[in-house]
């Protein structure tokens, strides 16, 4: 005879419980979270240089990068003198709350004022993943197309911040900005907005100091 | 996404939630997917028949139910669908930006049909 078993279980619920296991131990330390999302090549890493070389001396900052292969990002932060660790995939295209909390051993979060989580460069599936973080911010550059947030709503729905980096470039792009931004506020019309260029360092003064406003919540 | 991890997920999930139940074999798993999960049904599905073989949910059936996003509008208080080609949260009513997605976003084991 038939029966009907109810389970009514998220499946990513298993994910879910280990990000609040992280969430709670970011509390207790008093420590801002950020988890930056963008397409691979946007310049998230590049934005984090300019941000730590601007920050170093009045924010105690740590980055967990992620990446499928190479721990090149985490060595560019670390020139910086930040303490990084690099999560090294092998395959999996976002990073999990699991992946995140094993790196966590590797910081003393008592001491930290923020954590930046690079994720893996993917606007899809690291939408879906929570990891504990406060927010999200999502990067979008120039040589991408105008129509991005309308390909990708998740990503740019879910986040609190946009980076719209390579604004140097513009001169030489068929990308109408403002029709980019306009897009990204028709997904969602919370985001706070930033451009940037790392070449120019244009808007990165913008963006840290909204960074040294963040309260814990 | 990555539907195989996925599809190896649902069936630890669902071993570990009937560990207690009594049955002979699993005819059907239900399952929700929000259009906003970014998880395609047909990979799913492909991937969840392979990872099922040799389990208690061999030859079962994923039955996916796609859920499409919903808004509740905070000032006229319809619910009205997104429009998928251009996913603006918005009221298809008084067309106000003040809303609140009620559906879209799932991603859930529902119940299983067992025998």
């Amino acid at each position: 005879m038939m029966k009907v078993i109810t389970i009514e279980r998220e499946v990513l619920k298993k994910n879910d419980e280990i990000a609040e296991e992280n969430r709670s131990l970011f509390d207790e330390a008093g420590l801002f979270v950020i988890n930056l999302l963008s397409s691979p090549g946007s310049g998230k890493t590049s934005v984090l240089e300019r941000t730590l070389e601007k920050l170093k001396n009045e924010l105690k900052i740590a980055v967990i990068e992620g990446d499928i292969q190479t721990s090149n990002d985490a060595e560019r932060i670390a020139k910086i003198g930040i303490p990084a660790v690099q999560i090294v995939t092998k395959g999996s295209c976002h990073l999990d709350a699991k992946m995140v909390q094993n790196a966590l051993n590797n910081f003393d979060l008592n001491n930290l004022d923020i954590l930046f989580i690079e994720n893996v460069g993917n606007l899809v599936c690291p939408a879906g993943f929570y990891l504990g973080e406060d927010l999200k911010v999502v990067l979008m550059s120039t040589p991408e197309g105008d129509d991005k947030p309308l390909k990708y709503p998740t990503a740019f729905r879910k986040s609190t911040v946009l980076i719209v980096n390579k604004v140097d470039l513009l001169p030489h792009l068929d990308f109408n900005i403002n029709m980019a931004i306009e897009n990204s506020l028709n997904i969602n019309p919370d985001l706070k907005v930033f451009k940037t260029s790392c070449k120019t360092l244009e808007g990165i003064d913008d963006w840290c100091q909204w960074l040294k406003e963040l309260k814990k919540k | 996404m990555h539907e195989l991890s996925i599809a190896q997920n649902i069936v630890n999930v669902i071993e570990e939630q009937l560990k207690d139940e009594t049955f002979s074999r699993v005819l059907t798993v239900n399952i929700e997917i929000g259009k906003f999960s970014c998880v395609s049904a047909e990979a799913l599905e492909f991937c969840f028949e392979a990872v099922a073989k040799d389990t208690i949910l061999d030859n079962s059936r994923l039955a996916i139910y796609n859920v499409h996003p919903e808004v509740l509008c905070e000032i006229c208080n319809k619910r009205s669908n997104v429009n998928m080609d251009n996913p603006v949260l918005i009221c298809g009513y008084c067309k106000s930006r003040e809303v609140v997605l009620q559906k879209g976003e799932e991603f859930q084991i529902t119940s299983v049909e067992v025998e």
